[in-house]
């Protein structure tokens, strides 16, 4: 019985073992690359589901992305913490109808950091 | 003993043989009339007048087509050939015709009746005099080869559609009799064979010419800004039995008159929901134009205002009052219609079912235009038409049948066709216009909605704040990503005397609140939606976005919320 008991509870110790989390630095991706201090990319000008954006900022805290109809009319907006540098986010459109959009991007005081026109598709 | 088997084996398939494989087939093509080359044979009229060819093609490679006669028999009472024949010979081909009056084919019934070289070289047929049939018989001779299939045509000829009278039978009424096709290219003649010169594909024209109708029959469908046109579509029924089911186009039109095509019948044309995909009638336009600024501009009109003002004279259009009468309807607006009203915005689906036949209106233009509160009071008659008989007169060129539309609930008219400036009255909503991805809407001024997301750990989170101390009532549907959020709850902070209303479909929720005791929605009212999201869900963008939205001040007036 003993030679099942051991290599089971050795698994089970395992198991509830907390991963070691390592502090991977993955290299961004060269389309989302921004090479000046801050700035905004998007993965092209036509982004579907899930599509990746880098916000490089040189001021880490908290931002809105506000989403804008093709009429200018506020559709979504959202809080985000950024860090200082690349800030590389998903953006989920299964919510939003397909068409022309206005991204902006706010500090707490309502200025527009960065900004583009992008097409959900 | 193989070879035997096969022979079996295909022995039936050799009875059913009825065009030559190594013969000629001869065919009566036809090429629309002379107006309209694309006119299909179904839809010739009387009075059309059809291009028809003889039309040869050569399946035998060895032989050239030199030399053809064909004899077309026709049914005078029906047909009457006109024009001047046009031979499709090579040039210096030698052509004649020789016509006789009252005149038809007796068939030999010893041979197929398609084997037109048989029929006519062998002794059982014969031409016998017969009122009302005219008989032509088509003969070229060339020293080059005829054309072939396409281009292969002997003669084009002409015939005038004619009305053959009550009880007339137009089966066969132009009929290929009889043909010798033959090649001289060689030092004899060769003659196609016997069984080897078809009559195929089609020996005959048989059509039953529809009435000489030419009016154009046209339907127009007006609809509001916010109202897709192409969603909806018209099903014509002949006698009752459908015979077209046909979209409007972007303007609200649609052409009939390929399916409107005798006054012996009875026509009618049904206006129905013609969405697709993710379209849905209930939720991208009922639920749209039947909302609480409706509610609160009804109560506003029987109990005057949700807080209980003065009511009475704030609705003034016949339409409006037609919209807001759903309790009964008595012709009335009464307190309960607005709390019908109240109770479907709430949440509680008051149609259950047919949703579009119930709710969506449509009357002719000038009944529409021409309807007022005064008719409405008077309890006069106002013409639906979802269902309309189309009765055309048949002596104008062009008959146009025109409609307007409006939706039951939308007491403030944003989905409704706008009356004539001389029948309208005043619109309730004469100062802010403000168009979205989705919608436009009229109101008399606008307040401010603060509106913000964020992700908390598991959950994710949307506030929505009203800006305005003036508002009696407020709607919001909201669109969230069903694939990465499921839906926990809202929470409301507008105070002790609002009613308060949400409810969640698979991927869009309708929230907001009503106060009904005389007071607006105080300042500063939250909204707060709570989801959980997938774990993979590492951003806020995009998660949501506001679809459609609704207000009222104290007055029952629209008001438009602006964003920010």
């Amino acid at each position: 019985m003993k030679k099942y008991l051991y290599p089971f509870m050795a698994l089970a110790i395992a198991g509830c073992m907390r991963d070691i989390k390592e502090d991977i630095q993955y290299p961004i991706e060269q389309s989302l690359t921004i090479n000046e201090v801050s700035g905004l990319k998007f993965e092209g000008p036509s982004i579907s589901d899930a599509s990746q954006f880098n916000f490089k900022v040189e001021t880490g805290g908290t931002y809105y992305i506000v989403v804008k109809d093709h009429l200018k009319n506020v559709i979504s907006k959202s809080e985000i913490k950024t860090n200082i540098g690349d800030n590389v986010l998903r953006f989920y459109t299964n919510a939003i109808p397909d068409g022309d959009y206005f991204i902006e991007f706010k500090d707490p005081q309502d200025n527009v950091i960065e900004s583009n026109k992008i097409t959900i598709q | 003993m193989i070879k035997k088997f096969i022979l079996i084996l295909l022995f039936p398939l050799f009875l059913f043989s009825q065009t030559s494989s190594d013969g000629a087939d001869v065919s009566l093509e036809y090429l629309g009339t002379t107006i309209d080359s694309s006119k299909p044979l179904s839809k010739v009229q009387v009075n059309d007048t059809i291009v028809l060819a003889i039309d040869i093609n050569n399946l035998d490679d060895q032989h050239s087509i030199t030399y053809a006669h064909i004899d077309v028999e026709y049914n005078t009472a029906a047909f009457a050939r006109i024009g001047t024949p046009t031979w499709k010979t090579p040039s210096g081909a030698q052509t004649s015709l020789f016509s006789w009056s009252n005149i038809r084919w007796t068939r030999n019934d010893q041979y197929d009746e398609n084997d037109l070289w048989a029929q006519w070289s062998q002794a059982g047929g014969s031409y016998n005099a017969t009122t009302g049939w005219n008989v032509d018989h088509w003969q070229a001779i060339s020293t080059t080869e005829f054309g072939d299939d396409t281009y292969g045509h002997l003669v084009e000829l002409k015939f005038k559609v004619k009305d053959g009278g009550v009880g007339h039978s137009y089966a066969d009424n132009i009929f290929i009799t009889m043909g010798r096709i033959a090649d001289n290219t060689g030092t004899s003649e060769y003659v196609y064979p016997e069984g080897k010169v078809r009559a195929h594909p089609t020996q005959d024209i048989s059509h039953t010419p529809l009435e000489d109708l030419d009016s154009n029959i046209l339907i127009n469908v007006d609809t509001n800004s916010n109202v897709d046109p192409t969603k909806l579509k018209v099903i014509i029924k002949e006698d009752g039995t459908q015979v077209a089911s046909l979209p409007l186009d972007s303007n609200g039109d649609v052409t009939i008159t390929d399916y409107v095509i005798t006054s012996t019948k009875t026509y009618t044309a049904e206006l129905a929901y013609n969405g697709s995909g993710d379209d849905n009638y209930v939720t991208d336009w009922l639920d749209n134009a039947f909302t609480v600024s409706d509610v609160a501009f009804l109560l506003t009109e029987t109990e005057g205002g949700a807080g209980h003002g003065d009511p009475g004279a704030v609705i003034t259009s016949g339409i409006s009052a037609l919209h807001g009468d759903l309790a009964d309807p008595t012709r009335q607006l009464t307190p309960q219609d607005a709390y019908k009203m109240l109770t479907h915005v709430l949440g509680e689906d008051i149609f259950s079912d047919d949703h579009f036949s119930k709710t969506f209106r449509a009357s002719g233009k000038e009944y529409f235009d021409a309807f007022t509160m005064n008719d409405f009071v008077n309890d006069s008659i106002f013409h639906y038409r979802l269902i309309d008989t189309i009765a055309p007169d048949w002596s104008a060129a062009s008959n146009k049948f025109e409609y307007k539309t409006g939706i039951l609930g939308d007491v403030n008219l944003n989905y409704s066709s706008a009356q004539t400036t001389s029948t309208k009255s005043p619109s309730p909503n004469p100062g802010v216009t403000r168009q979205t991805s989705t919608e436009m809407k009229s109101g008399v001024g606008t307040a401010k909605v603060a509106v913000t997301s964020k992700i908390e750990e598991d959950k994710f989170i949307v506030e929505l704040t009203l800006g305005s101390e003036e508002l009696i009532a407020s709607q919001f549907k909201l669109i969230f990503d069903q694939t990465r959020l499921t839906f926990d709850e809202v929470n409301f902070d507008t105070g002790n005397t609002t009613t308060n209303f949400a409810y969640a479909g698979d991927k869009l929720i309708n929230f907001g609140s009503i106060n009904q005791q005389k007071a607006a929605i105080k300042k500063d009212s939250k909204y707060i939606l709570t989801f959980t999201k997938a774990a993979s869900v590492n951003s806020p963008a995009g998660l949501f976005s506001i679809r459609n939205f609704d207000a009222a001040n104290l007055k029952g007036e629209l008001i438009i919320l602006d964003f920010e």
